[in-house]
């Protein structure tokens, strides 16, 4: 990294934590600390919902993934338009009558407090884990890439977020994010850019996306009905509706978000805005990565990306050296056949076929020799192709991206977390005294409190070897039943609170035995059912439960202050 | 704490036609699978 790049990365983190505290240093209350005194207009709204989503791995990860796989992980975002309609129509209307700060008080007015506190307390489980890996994610990577201290990347990470998310609040959060979203989307553009510019001269956008078409990367759409792919046209609008409407609807980091919005319109605006633009975002960065697959079709790519995570002396291996020779030589003929006048399609698939056995074999090698390699290396190829290609002061803008998305996720992350226990735990069961300053100091206390335990889940995640994967799939594992529970509250009027209780109980019990089956072979689940599962479960055992049971639904949903 | 804004009032301010939006959301996204659909076909290998 040269000293432009240093100089374009730091102004870029300092400018927006100045800004997010400078604008918001007048928070005088839980009202405006929490849900900044609902003054966002849509285009914040919208483009916060984003942000929170979007981590840096969104970034490092989807290009890796269209590189090795293709472009099908778009499916996985097929449900989501729907979940916003339905948020947009059923949940949010709710939210709103009842001026609630977090999503679980509904609970509590329309069950008990029992449901409030258990929903309450799957999302602290679940997101105070997930914090901790927004930030060692990108920080292991960039610590692998750039030689970079791991610890005091996961603390600047870690450090600058909480500067202004305790300072400034829920509206801190939303205006940074709404600069970091920019900060990403114009890094992107750039970065695509330059990745046309790399082809060599004879191949522009057009014969690019014909290579990558050819090599089996164009392939989106998957429509086969199978229970074990993860990524399937299916899967995506019915598994994928489950997610989102619950990660949307009921998770407190997005909850958050909305409830920020100057009018309910304005909160409609900013979901309907998520619900256009993040499929074509996401088909865009995956397209990013393709076109990288493209670029590495002519500029020869290491045989893997993540060479530098590992201490084995790949050049002093007798057999690695054969197999990246061999490679080097397929590279070389491929590249010849690609930039031949007539382009044999069946020689370049064989020539793609032989190169990829072979970075496969390399990579058993590698694991041969080192037991502690990690194989998966897609991760590192989009900030390879960067460290490689781009310019300098755009490598800068590049790594800019990368913290912003991890800051804009984290800092949605421990608001969310910090509100919740604010309201849901410490006001409800420890001490309400009514005093704004004081609970206002708490909420404060709390989202540091968070941000430290995310720094310190993030300084020990490298003990956990797959923590990382666990964390991914940690979400479908409480969503499920977080939504059943939700939708009974919503559609099922009869049902009541003990009913809820139980069957929520009963929904996080089965998907979390569906889990463990799945992990230890006996049953094969993508982890997206585990959406499905857990609300279906919910539902079902909540009116069985209720058919059995006094009826105790409460008569009509009473607003409270906590 | 403030009182935000009553509701009722914003309901009836509230003028946007959402089914609209709903319905042209839904468009857009089968518009888009369409779309994607056709991709594959063209570079199914």
């Amino acid at each position: 990294m040269s000293l432009i790049d240093w100089a374009v990365l730091l102004f870029t983190l300092f400018a927006i934590v100045t800004y997010g505290s400078w604008k918001t240093r007048k928070n005088k209350n839980l009202e405006s600390y929490l849900k900044g005194n609902n003054s966002e207009n849509w285009a914040t709204i919208g483009l916060s919902i984003m942000a929170t989503q979007a981590s840096a791995i969104t970034f490092l990860s989807t290009p890796g993934q269209a590189y090795e796989s293709g472009m099908g992980f778009v499916q996985f975002y097929f449900g989501l338009p729907l979940a916003m309609i339905l948020i947009s129509v059923f949940f949010l209307p709710i939210y709103y009558k009842l001026k609630v700060y977090t999503a679980y008080q509904y609970l509590e007015q329309r069950f008990d407090v029992r449901v409030r506190a258990f929903t309450a307390f799957l999302f602290l489980v679940s997101r105070g884990l997930a914090a901790g890996i927004t930030i060692y994610a990108p920080a292991i990577i960039l610590s692998t890439l750039l030689n970079w201290n791991l610890q005091l990347t996961c603390l600047l990470i870690g450090g600058l977020v909480i500067i202004y998310t305790v300072s400034g609040g829920s509206r801190a959060v939303s205006l940074t994010q709404k600069w970091q979203m920019t900060i990403i989307m114009g890094g992107m553009f750039a970065a695509f850019f330059y990745v046309l510019d790399s082809f060599p001269e004879t191949v522009g956008l057009t014969e690019g996306i014909d290579i990558a078409g050819k090599l089996g990367k164009m392939e989106i759409i998957d429509t086969t009905f199978d229970l074990k792919e993860k990524y399937t046209l299916w899967s995506g609008l019915i598994a994928g509706l489950f997610l989102f409407l619950s990660y949307f609807g009921t998770d407190q980091s997005q909850v958050q978000r909305y409830l920020g919005g100057k009018t309910l319109k304005a909160s409609r605006m900013g979901l309907m805005f998520n619900g256009i633009l993040k499929i074509p975002m996401q088909f865009f960065i995956l397209f990013i990565g393709a076109m990288v697959f493209v670029s590495f079709q002519f500029n020869k790519p290491p045989i893997i990306f993540n060479t530098s995570a590992t201490n084995i002396e790949t050049q002093k291996q007798a057999s690695l050296l054969l197999i990246e020779n061999n490679y080097n030589d397929i590279f070389e003929e491929k590249k010849a056949a690609l930039l031949a006048p007539n382009t044999n399609t069946k020689n370049i698939q064989f020539l793609q076929a032989q190169q990829d056995s072979l970075r496969n074999s390399y990579k058993a090698e590698m694991s041969k020799i080192d037991s502690g390699y990690e194989s998966k290396d897609s991760d590192y190829i989009f900030l390879t192709f960067v460290l490689g290609f781009l310019p300098h002061g755009l490598i800068g803008l590049l790594l800019a991206v990368i913290f912003s998305a991890a800051m804009s996720s984290t800092a949605g992350e421990l608001n969310a977390l910090a509100s919740t226990t604010t309201i849901d735990f410490y006001k409800k069961f420890f001490k309400d005294s009514g005093d704004e300053k004081k609970d206002l100091r708490v909420s404060k206390l709390l989202t540091v409190a968070w941000g430290i335990l995310a720094i310190i889940i993030a300084l020990t995640a490298g003990l956990f070897e797959n923590l990382i994967q666990l964390v991914n799939i940690l979400g479908s594992l409480f969503y499920g039943t977080i939504l059943g529970v939700f939708l009974l509250a919503f559609f099922f009027k009869r049902i009541g609170g003990t009913a809820a209780f139980i069957a929520g109980i009963i929904g996080q019990i089965v998907v979390l035995s569906c889990h463990f089956l799945s992990v230890y072979g006996y049953i094969e689940l993508g982890y997206l059912l585990y959406n499905v599962i857990g609300s279906g479960t919910v539902i079902i055992m909540g009116i069985i439960i209720q058919t059995f049971l006094k009826n105790n639904t409460k008569p009509e949903l009473i607003p409270s202050e906590n | 704490m403030q009182e935000p804004t009553d509701n009722n009032e914003i309901e009836e301010k509230d003028t946007t036609n959402w089914k609209a939006w709903y319905w042209g959301l839904m468009v857009f996204l089968a518009v888009q699978i369409a779309i994607y659909f056709y991709i594959t076909n063209l570079y199914t290998v």
